[in-house]
């Protein structure tokens, strides 16, 4: 047997434990589920740490069995030995539904996004309530989103999505790696999300005659071209 | 060795790693394979499937560059059941070759194969929908006709998948359904052909404003040597700020097969694969073939059924007796057109998951109604046709030990009533419906 720990189920001294993220799970459930474990004294379902120093933990997932203990004045708590990578954490936690999975934006397909735009939506009292999911979908799958640097170009979609609180709700769920923006770049799409200021700067990189006093449309038909 | 010899040395309880090793690599043979197109244990998205194979060309090896396999092969030990389709080895080995044929690495495969050694099944990977071509073949009797029958599958494919949109309770939405999908595939650049087949009412050639046959489709239909194209008609839509007109092709119907209505007699000309080699002339010539077939279960809809590939089923959240014909098409009308279609050597029509058309949004409570409903037409049919299952086909999404009830549906949109005052597809006139049909063409076919 070695001798680490790690991947152990093991019967740590509650003081040995420091909290991680505090859990937002109601009093009530807390203050009842404590009293359960103070009859039973047993927590079944390990608290997940990682050793931080001889004798020292933290939790990094399952944080609700910390707090009912805590609440039950256990001084034993059984525990599961983790390692101390960041991707370990986030797994665990989201693993306990503590925290949310994101995908990548830039590079989803269409089912990614339309699953987890239909969670978004379906979630008690979100600020996405109303969005047509459909519509939503359909337009950023579309959109140019590999260049995108931020989420701010969704609101540009017209599928009802405004900056503050439901680009807010986006955010919980995507993020971005977006590619350089290519110096000639063809793609209709994308060249009318940009502005006319923009696009001018676009036509004078690449040498092109005559752009000062277009249009954005006539612009947009120059560097397409 | 020849195959045959192969087959008589395999021990009858031979492991997966046993069929796997002497079994696979002769059969890849037989069907038409080289020693370089043959790649074992191929890396899908996650695991691994048992061999893929692609024709080799001039500057492309496949062994080399394992790019754009043309066809999986699971493999299974000889003691797996696969002869039965309601074995659970059989669902969970077809289940599993689906996940691999349906992933996005396999976005080039056309046909999946699953054997054991004793038996073996062809499946056939249209974009989305995977279904079987083939029943679970034996190939302990007439082996060379198997592999000619299966080689022959292989080396003709055909680009059309043919998709009768079918529910024998009325007024469900099958011509809306059936004329937006057409639409919807042919924005996406799909070439599509759409067959009103319901000449009692014709709505579809009405919805468009063109007139109905006069006597035209009874002759092609009884006549061997006809082609379809003697009847379709083109439908054209244009409009100033689309370059190339988008459009579909027809086969409009028949108006006189209304005041024929005497069934018997139909029936004494028309047989009922009639539809079914009228459309094998065209199916070159496609990529979707639609049947818009209509709410009974007489002469029209059963040759629509038999014609088809899979079968799209539209259904209303709120409607009881659209749930149970639902229920009803699964369990007997479309096993029964099967058998027909088995006794011709091909596999016949899968049911697609339902959609529930028009759903209004739909309050808690309602849900939890269509929901009991639902559970009471799965706990009926299990019992009345033993061992049928239609919780797959109510609940795609379901998996074990997930409770996913989430059903594929399109809402109530006026938008879709309101085109067909002005005699165009809705997907053609009003964003909002491409964008909710765009969804549906998504999640069952492209």
């Amino acid at each position: 047997m070695g001798l680490s720990d790690l991947g152990n189920l093991m019967c740590l001294p509650f003081e040995e434990i420091e909290p991680g993220e505090p859990t937002e799970v109601h009093g009530y459930i807390i203050q009842e589920a404590a009293k359960f474990l103070a009859t039973e004294n047993r927590n079944w379902v390990p608290l997940i740490v990682k050793q931080t120093g001889i004798d020292q933990y933290q939790v990094i997932g399952n944080s609700f069995v910390y707090a009912v203990a805590s609440e039950a004045e256990v001084t034993e708590v059984w525990c599961i030995i983790a390692d101390d990578k960041p991707n370990t954490e986030l797994l665990t936690k989201i693993l306990f539904q503590e925290t949310l999975p994101k995908i990548n934006l830039s590079t989803a397909t269409r089912d990614e996004i339309s699953n987890a735009l239909d969670f978004l939506i379906g979630l008690p009292n979100s600020p996405l309530k109303g969005i047509n999911h459909a519509s939503a979908v359909a337009r950023i799958d579309d959109a140019p989103r590999q260049y995108w640097k931020n989420l701010t170009p969704i609101t540009k979609l017209g599928c009802r999505i405004t900056l503050g609180k439901k680009l807010k709700a986006l955010e919980q769920v995507f993020y971005l790696t977006p590619q350089p923006i290519p110096d000639v770049i063809t793609d209709r799409k994308f060249l009318g999300s940009l502005t006319s200021k923009e696009l001018k700067a676009m036509a004078k990189k690449r040498e092109l005659k005559g752009y000062s006093k277009k249009s954005k449309a006539a612009l947009v038909e120059l560097l397409a071209s | 060795m020849n195959l045959e010899q192969v087959l008589a040395n395999i021990p009858p309880d031979a492991s997966e790693a046993i069929v796997e090793g002497y079994f696979s690599k002769p059969f890849l043979k037989a069907l038409g394979f080289q020693d370089l197109e043959i790649v074992p244990q191929f890396p899908v998205t996650r695991g691994a499937v048992d061999h893929a194979a692609r024709k080799n060309t001039e500057d492309d090896i496949f062994l080399h560059s394992l790019k754009n396999p043309h066809l999986y092969m699971e493999v299974k030990g000889c003691t797996e059941n696969l002869s039965d389709e309601l074995h659970p080895n059989y669902v969970k080995a077809a289940f599993q070759l689906k996940r691999y044929l349906l992933d996005p690495q396999s976005k080039s495969v056309k046909w999946g194969i699953l054997t054991n050694s004793r038996h073996v099944q062809l499946f056939r990977k249209h974009n989305k929908v995977v279904h079987p071509v083939t029943t679970c073949l034996s190939l302990e009797g007439d082996l060379k006709g198997v592999i000619k029958h299966i080689r022959k599958k292989l080396e003709t494919p055909q680009s059309a998948l043919t998709i009768a949109v079918y529910n024998n309770k009325g007024g469900v939405g099958k011509t809306t359904t059936t004329l937006n999908l057409a639409g919807i595939l042919s924005i996406l650049k799909k070439r599509v052909l759409v067959v009103d087949f319901d000449p009692n009412q014709s709505d579809l050639g009405d919805a468009l404003n063109l007139s109905p046959l006069q006597g035209e489709l009874l002759p092609v239909l009884k006549d061997k040597e006809s082609s379809a194209l003697e009847i379709i008609a083109p439908y054209s839509f244009e409009h100033p700020k689309i370059k190339t007109p988008l459009g579909f092709d027809l086969i409009l119907a028949d108006e006189e097969l209304v005041s024929e209505i005497d069934e018997a007699k139909l029936k004494q000309q028309i047989k009922l694969h009639a539809l079914y080699r009228l459309l094998e002339t065209v199916k070159n010539d496609y990529d979707y073939i639609l049947i818009d077939a209509p709410p009974n279960w007489r002469i029209f809809a059963q040759q629509a059924l038999y014609a088809a590939d899979v079968v799209l089923i539209p259904a209303r959240h709120d409607n009881l007796h659209s749930l149970q014909n639902a229920g009803m098409a699964i369990s007997r009308f479309i096993p029964e057109i099967r058998r027909e279609r088995q006794k011709a050597g091909s596999f016949g029509p899968i049911p697609l998951p339902i959609f529930m058309n028009n759903a209004f949004k739909v309050s808690p409570a309602q849900l939890a109604l269509m929901h009991q409903a639902i559970s009471n037409i799965i706990k009926e049919t299990k019992k009345e046709y033993k061992g049928t299952d239609l919780t797959p086909y109510f609940y795609p999404k379901l998996r074990r030990g997930h409770r996913d009830l989430r059903v594929n549906s399109i809402p109530y949109m006026a938008y879709i009533s309101k085109s067909d005052f002005l005699h165009v597809p809705a997907v053609f006139a009003f964003k909002a419906v491409r964008e909710q049909y765009l969804k549906l063409a998504k999640e069952y076919f492209v």
